[in-house]
């Protein structure tokens, strides 16, 4: 899985505005990969499984979701989450020039992404 | 203030011609009996290195000069000096230029007149200007303050204003009457979708100026749900210029006629309706404010609190600045969960066409 999904990171990213991307596998495994000096692997690993939890803080609510941004001041971090609870972040800068989609395209993709 | 009065009013006048500065200089010397400073500059790198060495009340330009012309050293100015007051003086007063310089932040626009009365005249004029308080209200760049930002503080606050918004190819404006947005027209376009194309340009400036009745009251909406409507249509539109649609498509869905050519007009901004079917805004503390069609108040204030919490705990983690929102998409549709300091809000829409982000 981390090569099916380090085969995925070379053929689709970066894209503009990338700082980082992370995959949390069913299994609780976590791979990442910066783009930048801007986000640490420590911060981009930490801050995927917050991140991913929000899908089941409005899962509390009887939404379920599988696409979700969280967006700041400075970052951008759309999330993409699958039927086997598989979870990609991409870290994005927040600036006018991100191109939605370039980054919807990604999420897709990683939606039909066998990963066994 | 009385040191104010006292003070000496500066003057910067940009003008190619040396021979009028030197005119000027000496004859609005004289008719100023001291009270002026005047400092002239033959082009606009001169006159940037003036206003360097000091602020002034009042920059007065000329239309026609080389390399940088009056009216693109006048947009300059409102970038890098905003809230300098920039008089335009001129041999050409055409009517064309004259809008063209109060829409681009002219503060006066003055006709070079050679007879003595015409200089009294300007001196007047520049005297009145210099000795007027700053305008209130702002003028902003769309890059750094959202236009979505700016209407929203005004509704918020139950105001009362004119967004004057232009760009190189679109000039419109949106009307706040008490915190409401009851009108807005670009071009020949009104109404809701004049006001959905304006707040998807991607750039350009903005003014707000005091409130004046619209000729019509052509938008009834809650401001909520209006803004709302835009910022996804914002998005989709920025989907939509990456895979642009064809017009002849949209033309079929919408029914309506495009007029706009401007690319930076997001094409869908003319092909949706609102499609939103949940909403409720709290205050910063939690306190319902507004809810429409809510499924549970409770439930729903209860989630923006758990967002707020699990925001910081990620603002801690992560260079991110201020939350803003989370934009989730559902099997059924697009959920917005924004939290400010004095607000919260979460809206519901139904599924679009277009996936959005």
């Amino acid at each position: 899985m981390r090569d099916t999904c380090e085969q995925f990171f070379a053929a689709r990213l970066p894209i503009t505005g990338l700082a980082a991307c992370g995959v949390r596998l069913s299994d609780g495994m976590v791979i990442h990969q910066c783009f930048n000096r801007w986000l640490t692997p420590q911060q981009v690993r930490q801050a995927l499984t917050h991140l991913a939890q929000g899908f089941e803080l409005i899962q509390q609510d009887k939404v379920a979701a599988t696409r979700m941004a969280w967006v700041f001041e400075h970052l951008r971090v759309d999330l993409s989450l699958r039927p086997d609870q598989a979870c990609l972040a991409l870290f994005l800068e927040n600036r006018p020039e991100l191109r939605a989609a370039e980054i919807q395209g990604v999420l897709e993709a990683f939606a039909e992404l066998p990963l066994g | 203030m009385p040191t104010e009065s006292l003070r000496p009013k500066k003057f910067l006048f940009v003008d190619d011609d040396t021979n009028f500065l030197a005119g000027i200089r000496q004859l609005f010397s004289e008719m100023s009996k001291g009270t002026w400073e005047i400092f002239t500059a033959e082009n606009h790198s001169q006159a940037l290195g003036v206003l360097r060495q000091q602020p002034v009340d009042v920059v007065v330009l000329d239309l026609e000069m080389p390399v940088m012309d009056g009216l693109q050293f006048l947009r300059l100015l409102s970038k890098t000096h905003p809230g300098q007051q920039v008089v335009i003086l001129t041999g050409r007063a055409t009517e064309e230029n004259r809008n063209l310089c109060l829409e681009s932040g002219a503060a006066l626009f003055l006709e070079k007149l050679i007879a003595p009365e015409g200089f009294a005249v300007v001196f007047d004029s520049l005297e009145a200007l210099a000795n007027t308080a700053p305008q209130e209200g702002f003028r902003g760049m769309m890059r750094r303050v959202g236009l979505q930002e700016v209407l929203q503080m005004e509704c918020l606050g139950r105001k009362s204003s004119i967004l004057e918004i232009f760009t190189g190819k679109v000039r419109g404006r949106i009307f706040v009457a008490e915190g409401s947005i009851i009108h807005a027209e670009s071009g020949s376009l009104q109404g809701e979708v004049a006001l959905y194309g304006l707040l998807g340009l991607r750039g350009g400036e903005f003014n707000l100026r005091p409130f004046s009745e619209p000729s019509s009251r052509t938008i009834t909406g809650q401001y909520e749900f209006l803004l709302m409507e835009a910022a996804r249509l914002s998005d989709e539109g920025a989907a939509a210029l990456d895979n642009p649609v064809p017009s002849s498509i949209l033309a079929e869905t919408s029914g309506i006629q495009q007029s706009v050519d401007d690319q930076q007009v997001p094409d869908v901004a003319l092909s949706a309706a609102p499609r939103i079917q949940e909403v409720l805004l709290g205050s910063g503390s939690g306190e319902l404010l507004y809810e429409c069609n809510c499924e549970s108040i409770e439930g729903r204030l209860t989630l923006l609190q758990r967002i707020e919490q699990h925001a910081a705990r990620v603002s801690n983690m992560l260079p991110a600045g201020r939350f803003n929102r989370i934009e989730t998409t559902t099997t059924e549709g697009r959920i917005v969960c924004q939290v400010q300091p004095e607000m919260r809000l979460f809206v519901r829409s139904a599924s679009v066409p277009t996936a959005s982000i």
